[in-house]
């Protein structure tokens, strides 16, 4: 009795630590989603908003209603001709608010706050205002400022507002997109993120280097893996040696030598400079060498009977038993590869060479940046591996746990 | 004893790929004269090894080739290079059937192994000497000139007080991270160890953060750190404390109410530098857990059911069984942590962009990159590098011998 | 049917109107010259106000240039890239650049002096234009620029009664009051080498002595001490954690002494009646000196002659009066020239927000950090260091300067690096 109740008690603690750890670990990545759909004021308050306002479905309906209005139910947008009507409950009477379409930065002309004829009428208990978009353009987004007397007390927009500032006499009223559609609203951060910056093309150059460097480092590991583990040539230990030592150097040392070397190339912001100097893994090699090396040595004995050549040998029989091996170092060499930032940081210069990365680290640091933003772009930058842990998770687990096992 | 014409072929492969780089690199101007000289010595070797072994091996056709490569002799560039190569695989060829079992293991051996030691040669062996033979020279820039100054940078880097400042900060990190890593990976290991139901969905959670870039994790963990806006700060009621902001070491801090004023190195990590750490023991924790899972998993069941029959508790089962045999991984660890520790960076560089309020946390690879593209001082750059790789060296050396008397190998 | 097309078009919901970004590539995708400009905004209002005038430009010039804004990251960032490109031999054409920068891009001589290709700097703020001379000729054109002003918590003073005070005297006796009634330190500032250079500046202190550079003179002695002071007597708050703004949070602001650029920042974070002066003077007739601010925007020699030519267009594009107003209306940089006043642009922001005389003023009061390659290097790891030890307590005045000099003297001596 007492044993089986020290056991249920083991067990209770047991489940209790690893929740609570798990816990801790996965708190950054609900946070990371959570803020990632926040507008930057509901990011910026001291005390956690954990519902927020576009997460709320009665804005979810004026959003669809809104987008619909202006372009596409889903995505929303600002097409020519179209209206956007919007209600603001007010109590009180009191001087009419003023609304306008903010012009951007440094603009000399801005179709958009030119072109939007804007009526604000009363209406029964509030105002109306329409946004009517008068030019032949469509535009992606309505941002939307909307100054309201403070006299008002109270107030009830029909889609929440991003931000409330204290303007004056006036409570300025912030919308980031007035016709926002659904994933529109949603979705915002998103959207903007994935438009403030380039990064179908950074994807691409992600993409493009870890799975050439993948592919190629894999074969090249594979030959080399396979000479040092089955093929008695002279002069192996020598190499053997020369490789072990060079696992020695930091990385740290190779930055400045290859970054010069490349620039001799004429080699800098290609491919060729996030891809080459990272073709050749020493690490890889010894990782397929021991696993060529757990393979039965009288299976390579007979095949030599057999009168097989040492490529027969390495092709047929090797690499269709070192499978696992290779997606271990294939899953380490990508990850490297997409993870990676100082190296693509220094050798990229053009927009059109930067990896993801890079990418979003140009968006971390920018003073007074959108966090709501800055957290959808991580998101988006740490899918691809999620959704490949996920599709793979099996071969994840088993080929990282495989590089710890001498 | 094997016949010399046996190391014909991969000797043909090697001449011809070393004249290739070396006829690359006279004609990118890297080694000035030494390297066309090298280009020459290599292809002019690889023909006369050529028309040895074709000689040898009777094979006019070979001969013939071998007359139009000497042909375009005087050339020094890489065509003539590849000449040889392609001589070397000619000549293995035309022999294979008569050739025996340790030529075509030599052929194989050097065909598999050279595209990975041509990479390694180019991008690996030969940066780490330029490093050391940068590291000679005084301020290069490669905006100004500058001049040979033998090992001066080594000795204004011996006193230097911020590269000190950065081995040490450093040092704490080993100190803390690998640890508490190696702890925290073994207790969750075990306890996963235990035939918990939904293991997967545990491994996962474990295991996500370590596939997450860095770059975007240091961006959430800033986020959670916010002065004003953090959830941290929240959870714990300290409204605007900075975490990533200030610079007390926290053995000074902790020690301050009993009046113990602690300077220097004794201070500690600083708070900032603490809170970095935290970010990377989440990081690699995954890692950790995965590795000491799987070497959990390959300890033979009987030896606990053996221990269980002697009557032992549950923790002696851990403490006699486990973590003995766990030895070899956890040395595995312990390694990759020290070195991964002096390669810290991106969550340094991305948190604290300037390497914090009082250099509190200034890495040893932020402090080569600040003085390599910020001060435009490659060649003390390179002096740092050089120095950091002996220093990992010796490390790695004295941990070996330490740990390894400890260490329990095999069964 | 068409209604159908633009739903799908709207569905994927990504990329519909055009960003800046594509319209100048297609802009240079037609253009026969196209030079690049390597600039450090990554984002928000400079980077847009930056690419809508590269647009104006590029359309105005149709058929001739391009000019391609390229941005490389952060400032830290921009600087590597730079170098880097030295090693490659790859450099654009423009670039934002500090004055420090400059200087080191000078000894290789990469640089190209704006004059000599025609542009015109006449008009422009002579401190900035000044602040990019080298032995007489000026190699750079100031771009976006930013001088220290007074903010303020305008409640804070209404509420004793004070006013905004004109000299450093006046300026520390309110302080002094406002703290002693509030019961917490209302100057806030971070201690580093700009706060460090207002005080310097406004004493009367020079960093160049006979072509020595001099750290620990009287007049840097004496401005430490009053900040180290204000800790100690309970009128200044150290700051070391981010921007003043981000610490509105806790505690009572009253003063801070920071660049003008920070102006929306503090805007968008001020829950108080946020006031902008000119910083408070020696005596009441002038106000005190702040640091310049921002990089200039530099051609280097290797960019072809055609490269130049539109660089040098671009330029004299930059500094007109006109796009000075935009671009200063849209940023809250200082314009360069002072003539953008004058402009619609710049009289709508004045009326809307009539704190931003202030930082006109100012822009005439102010003074430049020395001009020399190891200037960064000094800024941040020696004198930034020093300052803030001593803030911080951790090294007396005299200590942490001294020493601070000696590391100044060995550095620009060679003996360490």
């Amino acid at each position: 009795m007492a044993s089986k109740l020290r056991y249920l008690l083991g067990r209770v603690l047991i489940y209790a630590v690893l929740i609570a750890g798990t816990v801790v670990m996965a708190f950054p990545f609900y946070w990371m989603l959570a803020t990632s759909v926040k507008s930057p004021q509901e990011a910026q308050q001291a005390a956690p908003v954990w519902v927020p306002e576009r997460l709320k479905p009665q804005n979810w309906r004026a959003a669809t209603r809104l987008g619909a209005e202006g372009g596409s139910r889903f995505w929303g947008g600002f097409l020519p001709g179209r209206t956007v009507h919007f209600f603001i409950r007010t109590e009180g009477d009191e001087p009419p608010p003023r609304a306008r379409v903010p012009k951007p930065p440094g603009a000399f002309r801005d179709p958009l706050s030119e072109g939007t004829r804007i009526q604000v009428e009363r209406v029964e208990g509030g105002w109306r205002f329409s946004f009517t978009n008068t030019t032949d353009q469509a535009f992606r987004l309505l941002p939307v400022v909307i100054y309201l007397p403070k006299g008002y007390g109270t107030y009830y927009p029909e889609l929440a507002p991003d931000a409330v500032r204290s303007a004056g006499d006036y409570w300025r009223l912030e919308w980031v997109n007035l016709s926002p559609g659904l994933f529109g609203y949603v979705f915002h951060n998103y959207r903007e993120a994935w438009n403030a910056a380039p990064f179908a093309r950074y994807f691409y150059v992600s993409f493009v280097t870890a799975g050439t460097q993948v592919l190629v480092g894999l074969f090249l590991a594979a030959m080399a893996g396979f000479a040092f583990a089955r093929v008695p040539f002279p002069g192996r230990e020598l190499v053997f040696l020369l490789f072990l030592a060079t696992m020695m150097v930091p990385g740290e040392v190779l930055l400045i030598p290859n970054y010069i070397l490349l620039a001799k190339l004429g080699w800098l912001d290609t491919f060729y400079a996030l891809i080459v100097p990272w073709l050749a893994s020493v690490f890889g090699i010894f990782l397929l060498r021991q696993f060529y090396r757990s393979l039965p040595q009288d299976l390579f004995d007979a095949a030599r009977i057999d009168g097989a050549s040492y490529p027969v040998m390495l092709f047929k029989i090797a690499l269709p038993l070192a499978v696992p091996g290779l997606i271990t170092y294939g899953i380490f060499s990508f990850l490297g590869a997409y993870n990676a930032l100082l190296w693509p940081l220094i050798v990229t210069q053009s927009p059109e060479m930067r990896t993801v990365q890079v990418g979003l680290q140009a968006f971390i640091g920018e003073a007074g940046s959108d966090y709501g933003q800055l957290m959808a772009a991580s998101t988006m930058a740490i899918l691809p591996i999620i959704v490949g842990y996920f599709l793979a998770q099996r071969q994840f687990i088993e080929g990282i746990a495989r590089s710890g096992i001498k | 004893m094997k016949k010399p014409e046996h190391l014909l072929a991969p000797a043909l492969l090697g001449t011809g790929v070393l004249a290739f780089l070396a006829a690359e690199a006279s004609r990118l101007a890297i080694g000035g004269w030494a390297s066309a000289a090298l280009a020459l010595l290599f292809a002019l070797s690889g023909l006369a090894l050529a028309g040895y072994g074709a000689r040898r091996a009777g094979i006019p056709g070979l001969l013939t080739v071998v007359a139009a490569a000497l042909g375009l002799g005087g050339v020094l560039h890489a065509p003539l290079a590849l000449f040889t190569l392609a001589a070397g695989v000619l000549l293995y060829l035309g022999l294979r059937s008569r050739l025996p079992e340790p030529a075509q293991a030599a052929f194989w051996g050097w065909a598999f192994v050279w595209p990975s030691l041509a990479l390694v040669l180019v991008w690996h062996v030969f940066p780490s000497f330029f490093a050391f033979y940068i590291s000679l020279f005084d301020r290069v820039s490669f905006i100004a000139k500058s001049r040979f100054v033998g090992l001066l940078n080594y000795e204004i880097l011996m006193r230097d007080p911020l590269f000190w400042k950065a081995l040490s900060n450093t040092f704490w990190y080993v100190v803390f991270t690998v640890p508490t890593g190696i702890f925290l990976g073994t207790l969750v290991a075990i306890l996963l160890n235990e035939r918990v139901r939904f293991l997967g969905l545990f491994r996962t959670i474990y295991f996500l953060p370590y596939i997450t870039a860095l770059t975007a994790a240091a961006a959430v963990w800033m986020w959670i750190y916010h002065p004003e806006f953090g959830f941290l700060n929240w959870l714990l009621g300290t409204p605007g404390f900075d975490w990533l902001h200030t610079p007390d070491g926290i053995f000074a801090l902790a020690l301050r109410p009993f009046g113990i004023e602690l300077q220097g190195f004794f201070a500690g990590p600083s708070v900032a530098f603490v809170a970095i750490m935290a970010m990377s023991v989440w990081h690699l924790l995954g890692y950790n857990v995965v590795i000491l899972l799987a070497g959990l998993q390959s300890i033979p069941r009987q030896y606990y059911e053996a221990a269980m029959i002697d009557g032992a508790t549950w923790w002696q089962l851990q403490r006699y069984i486990s973590w003995p045999l766990l030895s070899p991984t956890t040395f595995f660890l312990a390694i990759i942590g020290l070195i991964g520790a002096f390669q810290v960076f991106t969550q340094v560089y991305v948190m604290t962009p300037t390497g914090g309020v009082l250099n509190d946390t200034l890495t040893v690879t932020m402090y080569l990159y600040n003085k390599g593209f910020r001060d435009s001082d490659f060649s003390y750059a390179s002096a740092i590098a050089v120095v950091v790789f002996f220093v990992i060296l010796a490390l790695t050396l004295l941990q070996k011998r330490v740990l390894e008397k400890r260490v329990t190998y095999g069964e | 049917m068409k209604r159908w097309v633009l739903a799908l078009v709207l569905l994927l919901g990504f990329g519909l109107a055009q960003k800046a970004e594509e319209v100048i590539k297609a802009q240079c995708a037609k253009a026969p010259v196209v030079a690049e400009l390597w600039h450090a905004f990554r984002g928000g209002a400079p980077r847009a106000a930056l690419e809508n005038i590269v647009i104006e430009f590029n359309r105005r010039h149709e058929g001739e240039y391009c000019i391609r804004p390229i941005n490389q990251g952060g400032y830290r960032d921009l600087s590597t890239k730079i170098k880097a490109a030295f090693a490659a031999g790859k450099l654009p054409t423009l670039a934002q650049a500090y004055e420090n920068q400059i200087a080191l891009y000078l000894q290789a001589d990469a640089v190209v002096p704006v004059q000599a290709l025609g542009v015109s700097l006449e008009g422009l703020n002579p401190i900035f234009v000044n602040a990019v001379r080298f032995k007489g000729l000026v190699y750079g054109v100031p771009f976006n620029k930013s001088v220290q002003v007074l903010y303020y918590n305008r409640d804070l003073l209404r509420k004793y009664g004070a006013s905004v005070p004109k000299t450093i005297d006046a300026f520390i006796e309110t302080a002094k009051m406002l703290s002693e009634k509030e019961g917490n330190p209302v100057y806030w500032f971070r201690p580093d080498t700009s706060t460090f250079g207002y005080w310097f500046f406004t004493l009367g202190g020079e960093y160049m002595k006979d072509g020595k550079l001099v750290v620990n003179s009287p007049e840097a002695k004496a401005a430490l001490k009053i900040l180290v002071d204000s800790v100690k007597q309970g009128w200044g708050k150290a700051i070391t954690s981010g921007y003043i703004n981000q610490n509105f949070g806790k505690g009572t602001y009253g003063f801070s002494t920071d660049t003008s650029a920070g102006y929306k920042y503090y805007q968008r974070a001020a829950k108080f009646d946020l006031g902008l002066a000119t910083l408070p003077g020696k005596t009441a007739e002038q106000p005190g000196y702040a640091v310049v601010q921002g990089t200039n925007l530099i051609v280097f020699r290797s960019a072809s002659e055609a490269q130049k030519k539109a660089a040098a267009a671009f330029l004299n594009f930059v500094v007109t009066p006109e796009v000075q107003a935009v671009f200063s209306a849209a940023t809250g940089y200082v314009p360069v020239n002072p003539r953008a006043i004058e402009m619609p642009e710049m009289q709508d922001r004045l009326m809307e927000d009539p704190n931003l005389k202030a930082v006109l003023k100012q822009a005439n009061y102010a003074k430049y950090e020395p001009q020399i390659p190891q200037w960064e290097q000094i800024r941040f790891d020696i004198l930034g260091q020093a300052i803030t030890e001593a803030v911080l307590g951790k090294a007396s005045v005299d200590e942490a300067l001294d020493r601070a000099q000696a590391l100044v003297d060995k550095l620009l001596s060679g003996q360490i690096r």
